[in-house]
């Protein structure tokens, strides 16, 4: 099953969305790594991401834009790698369209955590990064 | 709009070329590649035969007069003010931004599309620009510096602001298109009606590796090798003939006839290379040896359907994924 990135504007936008339809003022979303606590209040949902003792932040990894087979083919990996924010890392292949994966900051990709050509969820984190300041 | 703000000798706009007026002495014209340009339409939106620009001289640089959804395919390698694009890939420009197109070590040309095609007044139901007549594409002449071509409107709404690609035919039908051991490409092909004339020498058409000589362009690319001769001289009508057709002149140095191809011509016919084959062709450049398989209409049928497929696939999928990267981007 994939990781949700609770960093991710839209998907905490959605899940607003969600909960409200649903006449729910909140949710707690509890993950190996992380717990999002997303409350529905007025016109501008409140969402805190805190992440566990021991585990990196959401903010340290790239994940999957969506689901699709990891592909390292089409773009070099050899890491670590200095990126620049919107910088292709790799791509998610579906079919045979390619999605590129791109750095959402300026930042160093120090490790992959996917093998390629294996199947990845939408939020899955892929690369571990040390964002630069 | 777009400019063309660098660009060498012989690029040209291109379609899926103008059938239909061979017998009045029309050649199609059309894309070298017809593949890469139909897959350069498919990423920006088009359909698949829309008016791109055809690249075999490089450098290339294109200026975007306003936010542009752009797709290169073939070969070629593409950088957007600076940023290497990966192969056959589709992107959205800023207005002013530059695209420089340099060449590619394996494939001779590039397609850019751009959504709405290049929107020039079609000639006998194509935008294909013809060399030889000079009609066609812009005013029937290759591209020049300081062209200013107006993009026609975009067909749909779906492109992803971040951009996508595809994987590259070559990769994606790999088992389909094997090359020799010596690294020759291997180019499948049907006798053709004069082939049985050439006796034994006809044996060494299919054995020998060729070689595209430097008298090569988009109506025909002459091969170098071995010459094959008829076992005796006849006369003989000249007939229709299509691209793909491959003549042998008395030097007995094969023609394959490219998508410029002439409408008619009396040189014996030895082979006609399979149309699934003939983008590679397109894409190979001079000095390239190749040799000729033997192939059946079967298979020639089989690797069309495999590459409907391809195509079939690339349009659906690029549409499903740009309508759910769009709306992830939207909400």
């Amino acid at each position: 099953m994939s990781k949700l990135d609770f960093t991710d504007p839209a998907l905490l936008d959605a899940l607003a969305a969600a909960l409200t339809a649903a006449g729910v003022d909140g949710i707690e979303i509890e993950q190996s790594s992380r717990t999002l606590r997303l409350v529905v209040e007025g016109k501008t949902p409140r969402a805190t991401v805190r992440p566990h003792a021991g585990h990196a932040s959401a903010a340290d990894i790239i994940t999957a834009p969506m689901a699709g087979i990891f592909d390292l083919d089409t773009i070099p990996s050899e890491l670590p790698r200095t990126v620049r924010a919107g910088d292709i890392l790799a791509c998610l292949r579906i079919g045979p369209v390619l999605v590129p994966v791109r750095a959402s900051k300026a930042c160093t990709v120090t490790r992959c955590l996917v093998v390629a050509d294996t199947l990845v969820g939408f939020g899955d984190p892929l690369f571990d990064i040390e964002a630069h300041p | 709009m777009i400019e063309i703000v660098d660009t060498g000798p012989l690029n040209t706009i291109q379609d899926l070329g103008r059938p239909g007026y061979r017998d009045i002495g029309v050649t199609v014209s059309g894309a070298m590649d017809p593949l890469a340009l139909t897959i350069a339409n498919l990423l920006v939106g088009n359909d698949a035969g829309a008016a791109a620009v055809e690249l075999q001289t490089f450098p290339v640089r294109i200026r975007f007069e306003q936010n542009t959804a752009f797709s290169v395919t073939g070969g070629g390698s593409a950088a957007l003010d600076g940023e290497t694009l990966p192969p056959w890939w589709m992107q959205i420009a800023d207005a002013g931004q530059i695209l420089e197109i340099l060449p590619s070590k394996t494939s001779a040309r590039a397609y850019v599309a751009f959504e709405g095609g290049v929107d020039v007044a079609p000639v006998m139901g194509s935008r294909s620009t013809s060399l030889r007549g000079a009609f066609g594409g812009n005013d029937g002449r290759a591209l020049r510096k300081g062209d200013v071509l107006r993009l026609g409107s975009p067909a749909a709404d779906v492109l992803p602001a971040g951009g996508f690609g595809v994987v590259p035919p070559l990769r994606e039908m790999a088992s389909l298109f094997p090359v020799a051991e010596n690294g020759a490409l291997l180019i499948r092909a049907l006798p053709a009606g004069e082939h049985d004339l050439f006796g034994a020498d006809a044996e060494r058409f299919w054995t020998e590796d060729w070689k595209i000589s430097a008298q090569s362009d988009r109506t025909g690319y002459r091969l170098s090798g071995n010459p094959i001769r008829l076992t005796e001289p006849v006369e003989m009508r000249s007939h229709g003939i299509v691209a793909g057709v491959v003549q042998v002149p008395p030097g007995g140095e094969p023609i394959v006839q490219m998508s410029d191809a002439n409408t008619a011509g009396g040189y014996p016919k030895i082979a006609g290379i399979v149309e699934a084959d003939l983008w590679r062709l397109g894409q190979a450049r001079i000095g390239t040896r190749l040799r000729f398989v033997r192939a059946t209409h079967a298979e020639a049928r089989m690797l069309d359907q495999a590459i409907a497929t391809y195509i079939g696939d690339v349009e659906t999928t690029a549409r499903q994924v740009g309508r759910a990267l769009k709306a992830m981007a939207g909400r």
